[in-house]
Formats: C-alpha cells, sequence, structure tokens
C-alpha cells in the first residue's frame, strides 16, 4: 500500500455520532461578522417564519 | 462545502492540544473565518519529531499556477479525486495538513432561503480539517503559502444540509501518521 493509499483511507466521512449541527443566523453570510453570535443556535420558530414568508 | 468555519480557542490552546511551536503571533477568537484569509495551518517537522503551526492563506494557489485568482476557487479539495487533479496531486502525496476549528458552517438550500447551519465535533471541541498546502512564488519574489481543506461525502448529520463535508480526522490518534509525508 502506496502512502497516498494509506492517507486515502482516513478520507471518509466522519463518525455521525460525534456530530452536531443546528441553524444559526444570516449574519454568517457577512465576513465583516465575526463574533460569538456568528455560532449562537438560532430559534426553531424564527427559521420557520423566515421561510414561510 | 464548508466555505466559513470557526476557530474560538486562544493560539495557546490550540498549540497545547495538537501538540505544536510556533513562531506566530497570538491571534483572537474567530467565529466566521472566511476565504483567502490567513489560517492557522499545522504540519510535520520534514525530519523532526514536531508539529509546526504557521498561518497559510485559505485557498491553494498551485506552485506552478500563473494566475493566483484561482485561489478562491481552491478552498476545497475533493477528497475522492484530489489524486489525480494537476492542482491537488503532488498535495496529497508530500504537503498535507491539518487546520485546526472547533465549528464550520454549511447553508441549507430551501427554495430562494438559504439557512446557515453550525456544525461542531463532540460538542464544541477542537478538531481537525485534513488539508493540502503549497506554496506559490508572487511576481514580487514573496513565498506566499496556501491550504485547502479535503472534503468528502457526508454523514447522516450533514446529509440533511448540503451534498458535501469536510474531511474531519480522529482526534485520537491518526493525525500523526496521516500528515507525515
Amino acid at each position: 500500500m502506496t502512502k497516498v493509499e494509506a492517507v486515502s483511507d482516513l478520507l471518509k466521512p466522519c463518525d455521525a455520532r460525534l456530530m452536531r449541527c443546528y441553524p444559526v443566523s444570516t449574519r454568517i453570510n457577512h465576513v465583516a461578522n465575526d463574533d460569538e453570535e456568528c455560532s449562537r443556535p438560532m430559534e426553531q420558530a424564527r427559521i420557520q417564519d423566515r421561510l414561510f414568508f | 462545502m464548508c466555505g466559513r468555519y470557526r476557530l474560538s480557542r486562544r493560539k495557546q490552546l490550540v498549540e497545547e492540544y495538537f501538540d505544536t511551536v510556533s513562531d506566530e503571533p497570538d491571534s483572537t477568537p474567530r467565529y466566521n473565518i472566511a476565504p483567502t484569509q490567513p489560517v492557522p495551518v499545522i504540519r510535520q517537522h520534514p525530519w523532526e519529531p514536531v508539529r509546526q503551526l504557521s498561518l497559510m492563506k485559505w485557498g491553494l494557489i498551485p506552485s506552478w499556477s500563473k494566475d493566483p485568482s484561482a485561489a478562491a476557487k481552491m478552498i476545497s479539495a475533493r477528497s475522492e479525486t484530489a489524486g489525480t487533479k494537476p492542482a491537488f496531486r503532488d498535495a496529497l502525496k508530500s504537503r498535507r495538513c491539518l487546520i485546526p476549528a472547533d465549528g464550520f458552517y454549511e447553508w441549507k438550500r430551501d427554495g430562494k432561503a438559504k439557512q446557515p447551519y453550525c456544525f461542531e465535533v463532540n460538542e464544541g471541541e477542537l478538531f481537525a480539517f485534513a488539508g493540502l498546502w503549497d506554496r506559490w512564488k508572487s511576481p514580487d519574489g514573496n513565498w506566499i503559502k496556501t491550504c485547502s481543506i479535503l472534503t468528502t461525502t457526508p454523514n447522516a448529520v450533514a446529509s440533511g444540509v448540503h451534498d458535501r463535508m469536510p474531511v474531519i480526522l480522529d482526534p485520537d490518534g491518526s493525525i500523526c501518521g496521516s500528515i507525515r509525508a
């Protein structure tokens, strides 16, 4: 096995059980916004409002 | 994929976590790291058992490139094809790196709207993207080091949001061997 083949074995999706995801504000779209608010979980209700309108 | 990510831990914590050495100045917590910005990258020293942390520009410019403007499109490299793409082939063989992070963002398309999501590993713990790097000599003679994040198919958490996800390396053991050329 070459080194590249050995490395390729590592290039797999991470175990989903170790990961989580949650919606955040669209503030992240703007590069100038770079603070804690960017990764604060967004309330589900607000998302639904936004998608509805 | 993954056009933005987060590294909110201070440099000292990143260095302790990944056991690195660095000459770079201290950095501020970042919540919205974007392409073309300088980002911390960890490389294995070529002959000493040391990992070095240094800053590189996010968006790989191949060493042979005549036009550095293509770098903005080279923020990620598909792991399935990196071994055959001229821009990434050599880097995959001999210029692999870790790109430390503690979160990343993907956008889910829903009709006209695009909803961003934050992804975390181990409840927001530090982790490393698998990356590639290269260096490019600018017309004024300066060497510019650049990097790209390897991507793969999404797992069950990511697939509901986007069709690709970054490769996240197992922080428990495989890191060291994986970046050694």
